[in-house]
């Protein structure tokens, strides 16, 4: 969602003189419309008490709906507040906001919160209240902060609504569904039936068995399936489909046509055999891998990926292992422009030998990133490798953040001090001996 | 042209008077006062002079923009947006009404009832209790409200 950002009053003051005329009044209401659109829709609510013309401008607004609740659901995970107490807040907040909504159309449907099947009769009407609105992009973040939650009772999506009413859905182009059970017939229907649907991202349902995505018509252009246990098989024939995304234990994957495929992003190595053949016209890949022996980390060999820019690699090592197995996929990007490795450490210590890598100079790499930087040998050595070897490198961040971490409120930092302090060390020091004109962050 | 309703009058005169120089025509904007015209005319010159300095590069033209703005708002005082908007919505500008629409917003962001009242010169036209049950109704909407 566009956020827009609004511009900081310094002078924020009342008048003095008591006599202001009220010229507000003068304007249409379609600017006043305008200038609550700006606020959130709790705050532009707050403004139906000022006076009976106010009251009746919030039902006409906002055309997107998002209930975000990701900030209440870390201070829940930190046990400061009471997800029963929480979630009855939201619920009221949700449902007092879409009984007063007068809007004919909205835009976005979003609510990211953690509920179950307990709340079906709640979640049920904002789906049907979405849908009966023309909605376009619809999503259901429910992601459970216990790992250990009963995937049995998460909510389960309403199948019988749509099986029977095929006219409701034309609108939709974008669903995302997280920790909700979705079965892979239901997304198939409206694959069928949504003619504008273009973004479909599922994550956590175990209800999700196969998958066939097929018609020439089909305007998919984003599927990503994300951590569906029970997932075994997909069949891919999508004409327009631009990225692609499985995260998951193997299963048969046959892409069958995606000429336009230019992002992929998979859990392991074993789907590159099914990717093979789209491998030289991807833009950005990102892959996660793991690194436990000594030797570290070993690609297949694979034909050069020419038109590869963006490439992202999250790496599960233990500390003693290699990362340097990376540099013959960073090799076989000639293109490469930015690289981003992601390091979660764990750790078992091999003894440390000397390791020895020929360097080739790479013209094209301009951005590196590392996230989870930890300031060891396993990591130093890849970046010293990177700063020495990209002669046109134009900027490195280098980020102490733990890579689950980056991106949520308030983040704990899940390393010890000692440890965490030993990495900004590091990579002052690494700062400090200029291997490189680029520019060096540390954050 | 950024002032579109100015445009209008100009195309306008063009097509019924195809000899007449424009350079003396005077524009009749009677809505408009002297001041909030005077600031939207140097906001649409420095908006037009900071997109052709930057004539690449989006990011620093939005960059540029954000500083300037907020440089204008310092000089600008609260009441006068009204006038702000009006004009710009008189003029048909729709970059400046977007940008005093949302300066209006920010200035009435998490404030209470009574500070939006004041600062707007509102009188609340409710029967007595009629807005007490309004806030009961809408408790939720009034947590986290700036202190006055």
């Amino acid at each position: 969602m566009d956020k827009t950002v609004l511009p900081i009053m310094d002078k924020t003051v009342l008048p003095s003189d008591k006599s202001i005329e009220d010229r507000i009044s003068q304007l249409p209401d379609e600017m006043l419309i305008s200038v609550l659109s700006f606020l959130t829709p709790k705050e532009a609510f707050r403004t139906s008490v000022l006076s009976h013309r106010w009251k009746c401008l919030c039902p006409f607004l906002p055309r997107s709906l998002d209930f975000d609740g990701l900030y209440t659901m870390w201070e829940i995970e930190r046990g400061k507040k009471s997800l029963q107490f929480e979630r009855k807040k939201f619920l009221q907040w949700v449902n007092d906001t879409l009984k007063s909504c007068r809007v004919s159309t909205i835009d976005e449907f979003r609510v990211c919160f953690q509920f179950d099947d307990g709340s079906k009769s709640h979640v049920d009407g904002w789906i049907d209240f979405a849908i009966s609105k023309g909605v376009k992009r619809l999503e259901l973040d429910f992601t459970a902060t216990d790992p250990f939650k009963d995937a049995s009772n998460f909510y389960r999506f309403p199948n019988e609504r749509f099986t029977s009413d095929k006219t409701c859905i034309k609108s939709l182009t974008s669903l995302t569904l997280k920790y909700i059970r979705v079965t892979g017939e239901l997304l198939e229907h409206f694959l069928s039936n949504c003619p504008l649907l273009e973004r479909l991202h599922v994550d956590n349902s175990e209800d999700l068995v196969n998958l066939n995505i097929c018609g020439s018509s089909l305007k998919l252009k984003y599927l990503h399936i994300i951590h569906c246990l029970k997932f075994k098989s997909i069949e891919i024939n999508a004409p327009n489909l631009e990225s692609f995304g499985y995260v998951g234990k193997k299963i048969k994957l046959h892409v069958h046509s995606a000429p336009h495929l230019l992002d992929v992003r998979i859990g392991s190595m074993y789907a590159f055999g099914s990717l093979s053949s789209y491998l030289y016209q991807l833009e950005s890949l990102s892959l996660a891998v793991h690194s436990y022996t000594y030797e570290g980390v070993k690609f297949p060999e694979f034909q050069t990926l020419t038109k590869l820019k963006h490439l992202k690699v999250t790496v599960d090592a233990s500390e003693g292992s290699s990362l340097l197995g990376l540099i013959p996929l960073i090799e076989a990007a000639p293109f490469l422009h930015k690289f981003v490795f992601e390091l979660i450490l764990w750790e078992i210590n091999f003894p440390k030998k000397a390791r020895k890598v020929k360097k080739y100079p790479n013209e094209h790499l301009k951005e590196v990133e590392i996230v989870g930087f930890a300031g060891r040998a396993i990591d130093i050595q890849l970046v010293v490798y990177l700063l020495e070897s990209a002669i046109n490198l134009e900027k490195i961040i280098v980020n102490l953040c733990a890579p689950y971490v980056v991106g949520i409120p308030c983040p704990r930092n899940i390393r010890t001090t000692a440890e965490y302090k030993g990495a900004r060390e590091a990579a002052m020091r690494l700062k400090e001996k200029q291997l490189t004109r680029a520019e060096f962050v540390i954050m | 042209m950024k002032f579109c309703a100015v445009k209008q009058y100009f195309d306008d005169e063009n097509n019924n008077n195809i000899t007449s120089g424009a350079s003396t025509t005077m524009i009749p904007l009677p809505n408009v006062e002297s001041h909030p015209l005077a600031i939207l005319i140097t906001y649409c010159k420095k908006h037009l002079k900071i997109k052709a300095n930057n004539a690449d590069n989006k990011k620093e033209t939005e960059k540029e923009m954000e500083q300037y703005e907020q440089e204008l708002l310092k000089k600008v005082m609260p009441q006068e947006l009204t006038e702000l908007i009006l004009a710009a919505n008189y003029l048909n500008f729709k970059e400046a009404l977007d940008f005093f629409c949302r300066a209006v917003a920010s200035a009435i962001q998490n404030k209470s009832i009574e500070f939006v009242r004041k600062f707007f010169g509102l009188e609340s036209d409710f029967e007595l209790g009629e807005e007490e049950k309004l806030r009961e109704e809408f408790a939720w909407s009034f947590e986290g409200v700036d202190e006055d």
